[in-house]
């Protein structure tokens, strides 16, 4: 039975089931993309909704009794909007109110106030019309602009689709030395100055697999797979192979060039297709 | 037969039960005290008259009792930048402080026969004051008050003065002040004799001769009662007939609705008149609403502002420069001001 | 593997970022009841509902928000010249000098960058941040000069100033320069008709001003009926021609 399994026979934590990365086309995905991944998905996200604890232990003002501090991050739910738009870590939360003490918990979303903004890509040189919450605002006054915020912020705390996408965009831009701006020659220069030091932390190969989600990462392996073995019709290969064994038959029609074969067209095809016409012709009934 | 014999016992019985319940109930001494028991409840009981309203429209009910968001009358710019331009907007900046001879020329200008034609219109200093007491939810109550000034000016009220004297000197001496009506013992008697009405006559100032005979007036007269507080009984005549027929009368109210908000608005003196006098009236009046001021700490007078009518405009000066900010310290054997003042209130009303 | 890999990898760069203060503009909660304590690297135990309640400990969009400091790169009217340092709302400073281009952040290069050299200290085109919107003010005004009805006078600088300054515009005698010809009154035939009046700020900016005249009498019996909202309706100049006569 052990060679069914993914770990082969060692069993002693119980059958594991495969993984997205280990099975199918996922695990032809590059070692680049995984570490987005690991950077978007497995990484602590910093605590935006709550207030985290610190220290490792906590002692209970009442009695005295020392405990373990143990985290429990509340969960949060990325609705589809918050892909749309640039909501700075922020998400819906779901759970309970408990407004009496003697009344029933009642459910409640907790979701930020969002608001319509423009943001300015200095990289880019564009402005965009995005869906923000104060909170992104803040954050990009706190690093000094959006391209910082976005180069600066993992995956993990953008939490958005539209942002690391953005963030792809600006990641390529910078690394092609931003030919947007090829304009002015002076601005494109003080932007590569300004940003060249957040490529230090990608390879080429990251950038290109950077900020893409699972589906695209498939579609994109897949389309590069398929342009690597293109698939060739028959019909070319075994006309091709007719051609030379004509050609070693010695018979003159199959020429010596091919593709004078193929290209060739009747010259009375290459008459003007006015000549054909006939103006004072019985007009035909439909 | 027997039916008559039922019915006489059932009347016996009846009896014999009246009886017991008047041995329970009817005892004097007992009844008494019931009585004086409910009498005490009774006075206990306040009676609650219910007021008869008139119809009030329905958007007039309960008026008092709205919420309204009142802009605080105390008006602080201090947050709004100084100008550093020649040529500013007023509306940006703080209020512009003029010195008093610099408002009364901005008067002056648009007072001129070029403009509106009125030279010798009355100059009004409106004082804003904070009522506030020495704690935060006690309050100086409305007062009015007689401010001496250096220079008279004619203010247009009608005062007249009764003053009571015995010498025959004085009496010269406070006709040539200018009082009303002079008089000593003989005035007495034609008031209690209800020949001369006390209601003529706005103030009523007295020497301390006649003060013994003056008593049997007291209670004639009631707040008009001259007193050494209020400035009406004392030695100097003249200086006190010339106090109250030439001074400054104002009256501090009150916000209606802000507590802390005392406004007063006395005429100070007349453009054409000169500069340097009506600063020095103005400065008399502001030290003698200083005069009142609780002890506490903070400012009394927050805003003055200099006006004139047909012009609407408001010139703000500083006080500071004639008054102190803050309280000065002194010894503490002076009486606290909010008790005086509060007499002065009884006797100037 | 994948998920261990990534703990370790991964912490490194976000202790370096967790140093940074952080901001929140959001809700804040709290759980109402703590889940049960768990052994070390096991999975938590299960949630009860219970542990879903939670308390609003902050709403953060309710606070205040800090100005925030930014350096002109060039001379925004109202706001300042170029190369200051103006500390204003977020909210404005985002939207009328950020993204416009106005400003940029205040960082040590950008103070240094935008700071002004010595050739545009010595041409000075605006005298101050403000002269700007005092000039555009006051071009926008009408400025009523009531002259008196009765008495003869001639308009001077100070009758402007006395205008000016019941409006609410302070300003001296010297800024104020009169049209060439001039205005002689009571004149009935020139109630109501404009002429200009240039205002100097700072020596610098002008203003043209429109003033118009208006007779007022003392006596309420002999002031000439009010006309409404006077300032809307057109007016002629008073000397007849309407642009030669205004001195620049």
């Amino acid at each position: 039975m052990a060679h069914a399994t993914p770990q082969g026979a060692k069993l002693l934590n119980g059958w594991k089931r495969l993984t997205s990365f280990e099975q199918g086309l996922g695990a032809q995905l590059p070692e680049a993309y995984k570490k987005f991944w690991r950077e978007w998905k497995h990484t602590k996200p910093t605590a935006v909704h709550y207030i985290p604890k610190s220290g490792r232990w906590q002692r209970d003002e009442l009695t005295g009794q020392v405990r373990p501090i143990q985290e429990h991050p509340l969960p949060l739910i990325d609705v589809p909007e918050s892909h749309e738009g640039i909501w700075g870590g922020e998400a819906v939360i779901k759970g309970f109110q408990k407004r009496d003490r003697l009344k029933r918990r009642v459910p409640h979303f907790w979701v930020p106030v969002l608001r319509k903004s423009v943001v300015h890509s200095a990289v880019l040189g564009e402005y965009m019309s995005v869906v923000v919450t104060d909170r992104t605002i803040n954050l990009i006054h706190e690093s000094h602009g959006f391209d910082h915020y976005l180069l600066k912020t993992p995956a993990c705390d953008l939490r958005s689709e539209l942002a690391l996408s953005l963030k792809r965009k600006i990641l390529k831009t910078l690394e092609e030395g931003c030919p947007n701006l090829a304009g002015s020659p002076n601005k494109q220069q003080e932007v590569i100055k300004e940003f060249q030091k957040y490529l230090d932390g990608y390879t080429s190969e990251e950038i290109d697999w950077y900020g893409l989600t699972y589906k695209q990462a498939i579609k994109k392996l897949d389309a590069k797979i398929k342009a690597e073995n293109p698939i060739v019709p028959h019909k070319l290969e075994f006309r091709s192979k007719l051609i030379e064994q004509l050609r070693q038959a010695g018979i003159k029609e199959a020429g010596n060039d091919d593709s004078e074969v193929v290209t060739k067209i009747p010259s009375d095809e290459s008459k003007n297709w006015l000549s054909k016409m006939n103006p004072f012709g019985k007009k035909q009934e439909t | 037969m027997f039916s008559l014999i039922s019915s006489i016992k059932t009347l016996a019985v009846r009896s014999g039960v009246n009886s017991t319940l008047r041995t329970l109930h009817v005892t004097s001494s007992l009844e008494a005290a019931r009585k004086g028991t409910r009498e005490k409840a009774r006075k206990k009981k306040v009676k609650v008259e219910v007021k008869k309203v008139g119809f009030i429209p329905h958007n007039q009910r309960d008026k008092n009792k709205l919420k309204i968001l009142r802009a605080d009358r105390h008006v602080d710019d201090s947050w709004k930048a100084t100008p550093l331009d020649n040529v500013y907007v007023g509306k940006y900046y703080k209020w512009r402080v003029y010195s008093v001879q610099e408002a009364i020329q901005c008067h002056r200008e648009t007072h001129h026969p070029s403009m509106f034609n009125v030279p010798n219109a009355p100059l009004v200093a409106e004082i804003e004051i904070n009522t506030q007491a020495e704690k935060a939810n006690r309050f100086v109550d409305n007062f009015q008050r007689m401010a001496m000034i250096p220079h008279k000016f004619e203010h247009g009220e009608e005062r007249k003065i009764l003053v009571f004297t015995k010498e025959n000197d004085l009496i010269t001496e406070a006709r040539t002040a200018g009082a009303s009506l002079v008089g000593g013992i003989e005035l007495i008697k034609d008031i209690t004799n209800g020949e001369l009405l006390l209601s003529d006559y706005q103030y009523v100032i007295a020497h301390p001769n006649i003060l013994p005979e003056l008593v049997s007036l007291r209670g004639l007269m009631k707040r008009k009662f001259p007193n050494p507080k209020s400035g009406t009984l004392g030695g100097d005549l003249t200086d006190m007939i010339k106090k109250f027929a030439n001074g400054i009368s104002y009256s501090a109210v009150k916000d209606e609705h802000q507590q802390n908000f005392g406004l007063i608005k006395a005429t100070i003196g007349h453009l054409s008149m000169d500069s340097n006098h009506l600063e020095s009236n103005l400065k008399s009046l502001l030290e003698d609403i200083n005069s009142v001021r609780p002890k506490r700490e903070g400012r009394f007078i927050t805003r003055v502002l200099l006006k004139s009518f047909p012009s609407g405009e408001q010139l703000k000066i500083d006080p500071f420069v004639y008054i102190p900010e803050e309280v000065v310290k002194k010894s503490s054997s002076k009486a606290a001001p909010v008790a005086e003042e509060k007499e002065v209130v009884e006797n100037v009303n | 593997m994948l998920r261990n890999l990534s703990k370790t990898t991964l912490n490194f760069s976000k202790n370096a970022l967790s140093l940074e203060q952080q901001v929140r503009t959001t809700f804040i909660l709290k759980r109402r009841y703590e889940p049960h304590l768990h052994k070390t690297n096991t999975t938590p135990k299960k949630y009860r509902a219970k542990h879903f309640i939670y308390d609003l400990v902050e709403d953060t969009l309710v606070k205040k928000r800090e100005n925030i400091e930014v350096v002109l790169t060039q001379f925004v009217d109202g706001v300042g010249d170029k190369g200051d340092i103006v500390s204003m709302k977020a909210h404005f400073v985002y939207n009328q000098l950020l993204l416009p281009g106005f400003a940029v952040y205040k960082t040590d290069e950008n103070v240094a960058k935008y700071a002004k050299t010595e050739a545009e200290k010595n041409t000075v085109v605006h005298s101050s941040p403000y002269a700007q919107r005092t000039v555009n003010m006051l071009e926008s005004l009408i400025v009523p000069v009531s002259m008196n009805k009765d008495n003869a006078w001639v308009i001077e600088p100070w009758h402007i100033r006395a205008s000016l300054r019941k409006m609410g515009y302070h300003c001296k005698d010297e800024c104020i320069t009169m049209p060439e010809q001039k205005i002689e009154g009571p004149e009935l035939t020139n109630e109501g008709k404009e002429f200009f009046v240039t205002i100097t700020i700072n020596n610098l900016e002008k203003a043209k001003v429109r003033c118009r005249l208006h007779h007022w009498s003392t006596e309420p019996s002999e002031r000439l009926p009010y006309v409404f909202e006077h300032w809307k309706r057109p007016a002629e100049n008073i000397f007849g021609s309407s642009e030669e006569t205004v001195q620049n």
